[in-house]
């Protein structure tokens, strides 16, 4: 009973309750924002978070990740700009929706996925953190390997205009990801001696440069064209996701955020691949899954429900191991430190009301970030209607600014530029970028676990099949080579035989 | 006819230029070569000559594919095209020279002016609010370290 | 002939004109330049919240209030902290603008690629600031227990044993090198991307061991077997683990994961004693002390001079590791 009330004294400080709702309002206000980024939101604030006890503190950068993933795709839906590097694939689907006049409707699917994906991760963090901590460790090189080996099948779920092109995309794709300094070496590739490239392609400028430019330098390439707004057609942006459909996503969702939560907890693989693997698992069962790429609201689900399921999941090695699973996780880290508090097992030996007051605070936070979405999106959608002559600029400077301030120098803006030409380019020969960003998502993990199994192995072949993990994903791979490309392929050749 | 061989020809082009110039005059030579392991060129090289592969699949079926295929991003004027890259890459380039604040304001009023109809008395509010909107978020709020005019002046 | 005597002569006698108009005119000559008031700069080449930007954070609040100079601290990361450090050379050596680095973007990137400065001459060292632990960590089920059991394991079984590092040429890599070639022992370096990472396939028992500082909560919490630490004294954490100077290894003398203040060359010596002062002083505060221990890194001060050795005799030993593995350019 005194264990219970001294955290809920931790909880109860007006701190933490103003902080909360703050903290996810703003997290999905610079979220939406194309070029504010929650990484550098959280950098600007973890200063001053330092100068806080540490659950207000952490409290309010939780609240900025979890209302920046969901705000994100407010963006990516409206403006097929992403506001994060996670609400990539939320586009793909997403922004279709949205030129059909059907924002609303995507924006509430985005809204519900984002919700129950956060809930499941944190009560997976509450449950299973122990467990899926350890299962997070047994993924190692080959196991990676095997993982992104099956990932990349994505690139036939998403090829709309034949699996040729998709993996031209993906194949470019892939190369595009070997930019930067070697693994192994640590030679220079492609970097053509510029420094800004050591890292590879920032991936922020490629990916707006690669979707959200070419539609805005066709507009201006093009002839003068009547004023509309970007899904300015019958229902506006006033839809709403019916109940119909709710429960025709919920599985999608639930298994999104399963997804999410899993590949969460193995540090290395981030947000982004999860929300890959989640929308080809959806591709292969959901009931629109026709319709994807050209707008199904199962899409939007599966995207951003592994989105949010790696929300919470993410903290599960940072909390149970002290090792960071990403970026977000890193910062984290060094506030746990600030405040002489060291994630790891001992801190749930010495700091139990701790971590229990951090997880009733991360449940809470989930109930905001939907009543934030709820009410927020109601005004915030109304962008699609602004026209576009008006709301292209200001996106076109954004988009700029945020690229400027990646390295604090040009030279990512004229990345972004160049990707804009690519995916006019892409358009033109029908090349799915999204196939491109899949291969450049995956490149540096396939070929630097690639090269990692080769030195422990001292290149026997054997080491790849040394794990059961790997086995049952390389089976996978196979059933899905197999089930998805070779079968409908033959199909497809009967079916013409018959006709003809 | 021959718009439908375009795609399988530029990926051709490409993967070609790839796999002859760009990766064996992009990547650098380390000079020796470690036990076990693949050598960095090794993986893109290969990537290129796939590139390639699939441009010669890509031909093959737009030559024995009947049906035509579009091929255009859209419509391109270039008495447009061209006066808006010169625009986009003047401030770009403007920014470090004049700050964020008084190239976006440019721009966007140019292209109001451009492409829109919305008159010069709207076109002056919305940018000069964008402008100021800019500056409070990103540099000051933020604090991005993007040249600011109130920066460059001091 | 005469002609280039003319040219010769013009020159030179251009040269003394200039040198006394210069004289007459009282331009100061650069070491003895002014410091112009103002705010400072510090440069975290890398992104917040990473070990340089939390000992920045933790130090700057005393140097500014000693100074009476505001700092702001600019995050411009990348390029494994060489876009940083290329923006610091390339700055006005005022005296404004300064910034904090760890060792392998002075001491290792330099070597191993073409940079746009040379840390020998384009760098001015202001300040070592503190040394971070470092300690060797081995799997919780590999079968040595100790220093000498590690080398005797290495030597019957050469090249078996895997070491993870944070990267080819970051600071951990090294260690394993310089490891290596003191013990006389033959073994495998697996490159990860950042500490975190490689401290994770130990865990998971997918590569042998690790020289990071990382490790060391790991071993607290019995998660992975500590054999030695780096340092020349024992982390508090775990005072039964032996240093290597303890076991009589030798070869770590000067190695060393540090973090100090840099500013570009040629900027004014008051502007660098005064920061380096501050610096000092700053150090000696309990509670700057208390927040880097949390952080995990030992305040070490050492003056410009000192420093500017430090990174001249790391450099040069440096060199020997990396040019027999072919990672210099």
């Amino acid at each position: 009973m005194e264990y219970w009330s001294s955290v809920f004294a931790m909880i109860l400080d007006w701190k933490v309750l103003v902080f909360l709702p703050i903290g996810v309002i703003v997290g999905a206000i610079i979220g939406a924002i194309p070029g504010l980024t929650i990484t550098m939101s959280i950098s600007v604030l973890l200063p001053f978070t330092l100068f806080l006890d540490p659950l207000p503190g952490l409290v309010l950068i939780f609240g900025i990740s979890k209302g920046g993933l969901f705000g994100g795709s407010i963006s990516a839906i409206l403006l097929n700009v992403p506001g994060t590097p996670a609400a990539a694939c939320t586009m793909l689907d997403g922004y279709p929706l949205s030129r059909k006049g059907r924002a609303g409707e995507a924006l509430d699917t985005a809204l519900w996925a984002s919700f129950l994906g956060d809930l499941i991760s944190v009560l997976a963090l509450i449950l299973l953190a122990g467990a899926l901590a350890q299962l997070g460790l047994k993924f190692g090189p080959v196991e990676l390997f095997a993982l992104i080996v099956f990932s990349l099948t994505v690139i036939a779920a998403i090829s709309t205009s034949g699996l040729l092109r998709g993996i031209v995309g993906g194949l470019l794709g892939l190369i595009a990801g070997t930019v930067g300094l070697d693994l192994v070496y640590g030679s220079e590739r492609f970097t053509f001696g510029s420094a800004n490239l050591y890292d590879g392609i920032a991936f922020m400028p490629l990916l707006v440069g690669l979707f959200a430019l070419p539609d805005i330098l066709l507009y201006y390439f093009g002839p003068r064209q009547a004023r509309k707004g970007v899904g300015r057609t019958a229902g506006g942006a006033s839809g709403r996701l019916s109940m119909a459909n709710f429960r025709m996503i919920l599985p999608t969702i639930l298994k999104g955020g399963f997804i999410g939560v899993i590949l969460g907890a193995i540090p290395g693989i981030g947000a982004t691949a999860s929300t890959f693997v989640s929308y080809a698992e959806a591709r292969r069962s959901a009931p629109d899954r026709e319709e994807f790429g050209k707008g199904a609201l199962s899409g939007v689900a599966a995207a951003e429900s592994a989105n949010s399921g790696t929300g919470a999941s993410t903290l599960i090695p940072l909390l149970a191991l002290g090792i960071p699973g990403d970026i977000v996780g890193a910062m984290l880290l060094g506030a746990f430190y600030f405040h002489g508090l060291a994630p790891g097992p001992l801190l749930f030996q010495n700091n139990l009301d701790f971590i229990h007051a951090l997880y009733i605070t991360l449940l809470i936070s989930s109930a905001i970030v939907l009543i934030v979405g709820r009410y927020g999106t109601q005004y915030i959608k109304r962008i699609v209607e602004v026209p576009r002559d008006v709301l292209f600029p200001i996106v076109l400077v954004l988009t700029v600014v945020g690229a400027f301030a990646i390295s604090n120098s040009l030279f990512d803006v004229w990345v972004m530029l160049v990707a804009g030409m690519v995916g006019i380019g892409f358009r033109a020969l029908r090349i799915p970028e999204a196939a491109f960003l899949i291969g450049f998502v995956l490149s540096p993990l396939l070929e630097n676990n690639l090269q990692r199994v080769l030195i422990i192995g001292k290149g026997e072949m054997s080491a790849f099949f040394d794990s059961w993990i790997a086995l049952v994903l390389y089976a996978a791979t196979v059933a899905a080579v197999v089930g998805r490309i070779i079968l409908p392929a033959l199909q497809e050749h009967k079916l013409k035989r018959q006709a003809g | 006819m021959l718009l439908r061989l375009l795609p399988g020809a530029v990926t051709l082009l490409v993967g070609l230029v790839l796999a002859l110039l760009v990766v064996p005059l992009g990547v650098d030579d380390p000079g020796f070569s470690q036990p076990h392991t693949l050598a960095p060129h090794d993986f893109p090289d290969r990537l290129s000559w796939l590139v390639v592969f699939c441009g010669i699949l890509l031909l093959l079926v737009g030559w024995m594919q009947p049906g035509t295929e579009a091929v255009s991003p859209g419509p391109i004027r270039l008495r447009r095209a061209i006066p808006f890259a010169a625009g986009f890459a003047a401030f770009v380039l403007l920014i470090p020279v004049i700050g964020i604040e008084l190239s976006a304001f440019c721009f966007i009023m140019g292209l109001f002016l451009f492409a829109s109809d919305i008159g010069w008395g709207r076109a002056l509010i919305v940018a000069g609010v964008f402008a100021l909107v800019i500056h409070l978020l990103f540099i000051r709020l933020a604090g991005v370290p993007i040249p600011s005019i109130v920066r460059l002046i001091s | 002939m005469t002609h280039v005597f003319t040219k010769n002569w013009t020159r030179r006698g251009l040269l003394a004109a200039a040198a006394t108009l210069a004289l007459t005119l009282g331009l100061p000559d650069t070491a003895r330049a002014e410091w112009p008031a103002g705010g400072l700069r510090v440069i975290v080449p890398y992104g917040p919240g990473g070990t340089s930007d939390n000992i920045t954070r933790a130090v700057t609040p005393k140097i500014e209030e000693i100074l009476g100079r505001n700092i702001t601290i600019e995050n411009i990361g990348g390029g494994g902290g060489v876009i940083g450090v290329t923006q610091l050379a390339k700055s006005k050596p005022d005296g404004l603008t300064f910034a904090m680095v760890p060792t392998a973007t002075l001491v290792i990137a330099p070597q191993m690629r073409k940079l746009n400065y040379d840390p020998l001459t384009d760098i001015q060292p202001v300040a070592k600031i503190a040394e971070s632990y470092g300690a060797l960590a081995m799997r919780k089920d590999f079968p040595a227990d100790n220093l000498s059991e590690l080398i005797a394991y290495a030597k019957e079984h050469p090249g078996d044993i895997t070491f993870g590092s944070a990267g080819i040429g970051s600071i951990t890599h090294l260690y394993v090198e310089i490891f290596a070639n003191a013990a006389g022992i033959e073994v495998n370096h697996v490159p990860f991307k950042g500490s975190s990472e490689a401290m994770n396939n130990v865990l998971g028992g997918h590569v042998d061991g690790q020289f990071d500082a990382v490790v060391l909560r790991q071993a607290q919490a019995g998660a992975v077997k500590p054999i030695a630490i780096l340092n020349d004294e024992r982390w508090e954490g775990l005072p039964d683990v032996p240093t290597l100077n303890d076991l009589d290894f030798k070869g770590f003398e000067n190695v060393s994961s540090w973090f100090g203040f840099i500013a570009p060359e040629g900027t004014p010596d008051e502007a660098v004693q005064a920061f380096s002062d501050a610096t000092r002083q700053a150090l000696e505060d309990p509670e700057v002390k208390r927040h880097l221990k949390e952080l995990g890194v030992i305040p070490k001060y050492l003056p410009s001079d000192q420093f500017a050795e430090l990174i001249r005799s790391n450099y040069d030993q440096y060199k020997t590791i990396l040019e027999p593995l072919g990672l210099t350019h």
